[in-house]
């Protein structure tokens, strides 16, 4: 690649922060985002959620996050929560890549992607109860306008002036890496010069109520740190989101910005598979390190992996790290996530947030080696989704 | 993968189903008339609305891709999808089986994608009974179900994306399958949208005062608001020398897209169309054309007060001392606003208008806006050879693309 693209700024509301540096923190001292959420948590006491959450035991929970301090539009009050964590991080992730968007010409060439499954969730069952309750005539114009999943980018290119291409995707728990790989898309096509990839979702009480039907949340007597065989296939439930500033290394240079990492490959793709479930485990690794073996031939110091505690995801990242391992001839270092922040479906962008924070400090938190040069994540979705993304320490 | 000048795109198989019918023929006869396809809707309640109206497809016609399963749990969005698939790539002659499967891509954009089995879902969720019959539906209903179960019935393997950005969901679909296949990360795109009419987008545009009582008039000096519709529409778009390769018939070409974003309001266009206008711009310079090329616009135009005078605002920024010259028009006064839908079905009607050499009308368009100052064009439809036209899309969040097409 003549001229890589490179991350240049980073955001997080997440579980285990708010902000790279309150992350790091958090992270290197080997805390945990996930409490026990009860409803009577304070945030819900503060009114932030208007629905009640079914109980779900331990989460990812973002406590802390005021989003006045990070979100000057008038359009605030009326933003719903995921679009104000999606914002935020978007906002902390173009003051520290030092975008100048005062500037017309930098405003209509960045871009702007989120990825998200569900969107927002909660403004969505509170409209549809009213409806249901009193009739379609009880719509409300306010909340509204919320209910597309494109909101938040609306929202967010409103607070930064982003006059760019602006793109939501969705594709279920995969839904992070592809808004990175819809990034990566733009920036190749010459649509844009610079794109804010951003991924977040929410709690809401339909998704958590279909996992606790389903038998898919984690007991709550599960221990902190418990892992496949004390959690029996079930997930810790999170939220939050994070964004990455994706620019050309060149572009980057010539404003004399110092980048944190270098985006070597996100190779999306798919294998067969049904549309309603996870791909099969053995061919969904091999098909990613093929797909990754096409980036230049540094080995794979880590592996930022999308366990979740369910059996077809933890099984894939068990595949992938031997797939990789006999590839390479060296077995890479490994972490998940659920533990410190519980999984999302869009959870993809911060893994990668976090993978370059680890880049930068040459040293992922939990994983013993001298330094971490090269780190995938393998994202990876229902319906055979594979979107593995690389991400290498600058030269 | 950066572009690569010596592949272009074009498209070798269209599909859509509308409220005109179920196939692009029943389309094709209806944009050459001055008749709306509007009824009243029966998917829902729409009890004490003013508004019971909408473009509602009557019946859609099982596909034969689907698998099973998918034929089981499919959203409504997902069957409109299917039959628009299906009928495009008949069209085009490709058997995905012949190929190699990672070369096709898929990018299927919706607004709301299985929302009315959300709603269904939620709603017997809320009372005593167990909800446990629906779990299924509640899997088909997030907006990048579509994308997947088109992908794994067709046995795309390539890259995949469900964009979402309101009513310009499809269009950006087809930038993004554009941007595949001169990248060279695919031969084949499988692009489109899919909308289904739902209680949320119904009651929403309602509680917005945004819908008209009466069947939409675009343009017009009495415009009152837009009608809502459903259907889907699909685009085989293919690398140039793979199709003449097979031998396929090329329908058209895909030139230019270019995406902008207002930034200035959650709902509300800027006011001066800047967005528009840049998407619009940004669509002609990546096809290498000046305004002078385009022959026919395919308007937004969803008959709100200010959606199609920013609009009309934004084609004569373009256009300048010529704006008067290529005639507009906007097909939702016949179909209804399909939303997430809109900008591939509209893509594929300037594609019957290209290669039929017939200028569709903006039915309901009676006394156009003198504020708008365009070449509008009333029914019936007028017989002109064309070349190029360009086809706009604008949605919330202020998420505009403009395409523009060739013809073969």
């Amino acid at each position: 690649m003549t001229d890589p693209i490179v991350v240049t700024g980073l955001g997080f509301v997440s579980p285990l922060g708010t902000g790279a540096e309150e992350v790091w923190n958090h992270w290197s001292r080997g805390s945990s985002g996930v409490r026990h959420l009860g409803n009577g948590d304070p945030r819900l006491a503060r009114g932030v959620d208007p629905i009640s959450l079914p109980p779900v035991g331990k989460a990812g929970f973002v406590r802390g996050f005021d989003p006045k301090q990070h979100v000057r539009s008038p359009h605030l009050r009326r933003m719903d929560w995921c679009s104000r964590m999606i914002v935020a991080s978007a906002t902390q992730a173009v003051a520290d890549a030092r975008l100048d968007l005062n500037d017309e010409e930098t405003q209509i060439r960045t871009g702007l992607v989120v990825g998200s499954c569900f969107g927002n969730q909660r403004e969505t069952q509170r409209y549809m109860d009213r409806v249901f309750d009193r009739g379609p005539a009880a719509g409300q114009p306010i909340l509204f306008p919320n209910l597309v999943l494109n909101a938040s980018g609306g929202y967010a290119a409103i607070e930064l002036s982003l006059r760019g291409p602006n793109v939501s995707v969705s594709e279920h728990e995969a839904s992070g890496e592809v808004a990175i790989a819809t990034a990566l898309d733009l920036l190749d096509g010459g649509l844009c010069d610079r794109v804010v990839a951003a991924g977040g979702d929410e709690f809401g009480a339909v998704y958590l109520g279909a996992l606790r039907e389903r038998r898919l949340l984690a007991p709550e007597t599960a221990p902190d740190r418990a892992r496949d065989d004390a959690r029996r296939g079930r997930l810790i439930p999170g939220e939050g989101a994070a964004a990455l500033v994706l620019e050309r290394a060149s572009d980057a240079r010539a404003r004399g910005h110092a980048a944190y990492a270098v985006v070597s490959r996100v190779g999306l793709g798919s294998i067969e598979c049904s549309p309603y479930l996870a791909p099969e485990p053995e061919r969904a690794a091999r098909e990613m390190v093929e797909r990754i073996a096409q980036a230049p031939s540094r080995p794979i110091s880590a592996v930022f992996g999308g366990a979740n505690g369910t059996v077809p995801r933890d099984a894939l990242d068990r595949a992938f790290l031997a797939s990789l391992g006999a590839h390479q001839g060296a077995p890479p270092g490994y972490l998940r996530f659920d533990d410190l922040v519980g999984d999302w479906p869009s959870r993809g962008v911060l893994i990668a947030a976090l993978a370059v924070l680890a880049l930068r400090n040459r040293h992922a938190p939990g994983i013993e080696r001298s330094t971490i040069e090269r780190v995938v994540v393998p994202g990876s979705g229902r319906s055979g989704i594979l979107v593995p993304v690389v991400l290498d320490m600058l030269a | 993968m950066a572009r690569d000048a010596t592949r272009r795109a074009v498209v070798t198989g269209i599909g859509a189903i509308t409220a005109a019918g179920p196939g692009t023929a029943d389309l094709e006869a209806a944009l050459h008339g001055s008749t709306h396809c509007f009824r009243d809707v029966d998917l829902f309640s729409t009890e004490g609305l003013r508004v019971r109206i909408a473009g509602q497809v009557e019946r859609i016609p099982t596909s034969s891709l689907f698998g099973s399963a998918a034929a089981r749990r499919a959203s409504r969005s997902d069957r409109l999808a299917m039959f628009a698939v299906e009928q495009a790539l008949r069209g085009s002659g490709i058997d995905p089986g012949e190929l190699d499967r990672r070369r096709i891509g898929t990018s299927i954009g919706t607004s709301t994608g299985g929302m009315l089995e959300t709603e269904a879902y939620y709603e017997t969720r809320r009372s005593p009974a167990p909800a446990g019959r629906w779990r299924p539906r509640l899997l088909a209903a997030t907006v990048g179900a579509t994308t997947d179960v088109v992908a794994a019935s067709i046995g795309a393997f390539g890259p995949r994306v469900a964009p979402s950005t309101a009513c310009s969901s499809s269009a950006i679909s087809i930038a993004m399958g554009l941007g595949w296949i001169r990248s060279g990360r695919a031969d084949v795109v499988v692009a489109g949208g899919t909308d289904a009419l739902c209680r949320m987008t119904y009651s929403g545009f309602h509680a917005l005062q945004a819908m008209a009582p009466e069947p939409c008039r675009p343009f017009d000096r009495d415009r009152a608001g837009l009608t809502l519709g459903e259907g889907a529409a699909a685009l085989v778009l293919e690398d140039e020398e793979h199709a003449r390769a097979r031998g396929a018939s090329v329908l058209a070409f895909v030139r230019g897209a270019g995406l902008s974003c207002d930034a200035t309001h959650p709902t509300a266009p800027h006011e001066d169309g800047r967005g528009a206008r840049q998407a619009l711009e940004g669509a002609l310079a990546d096809a290498g054309l000046g305004p002078d090329a385009i022959d026919y616009v395919n308007a937004h135009g969803t008959g709100t007060p200010q959606n199609d005078a920013c609009e009309a605002r934004a084609l004569h920024a373009v256009f300048g001392d010529r704006a008067a010259e290529p005639p507009v028009s906007s097909t939702k006064g016949l179909l209804g606003h399909t939303l997430g839908a809109a900008g591939a079905i509209e893509a594929v009607a300037t594609i019957l208008a290209l290669r039929g050499g017939f200028v569709p009308p903006t039915v309901g368009l009676e006394n156009p806006d003198p504020e708008c100052a365009l070449d509008l064009v009333r029914g019936p439809a007028r017989a002109l050879r064309l070349e190029r036209a360009a086809s706009n899309s604008y949605g919330f969040g202020g998420n505009n693309c403009s395409l523009v097409l060739e013809r073969a």
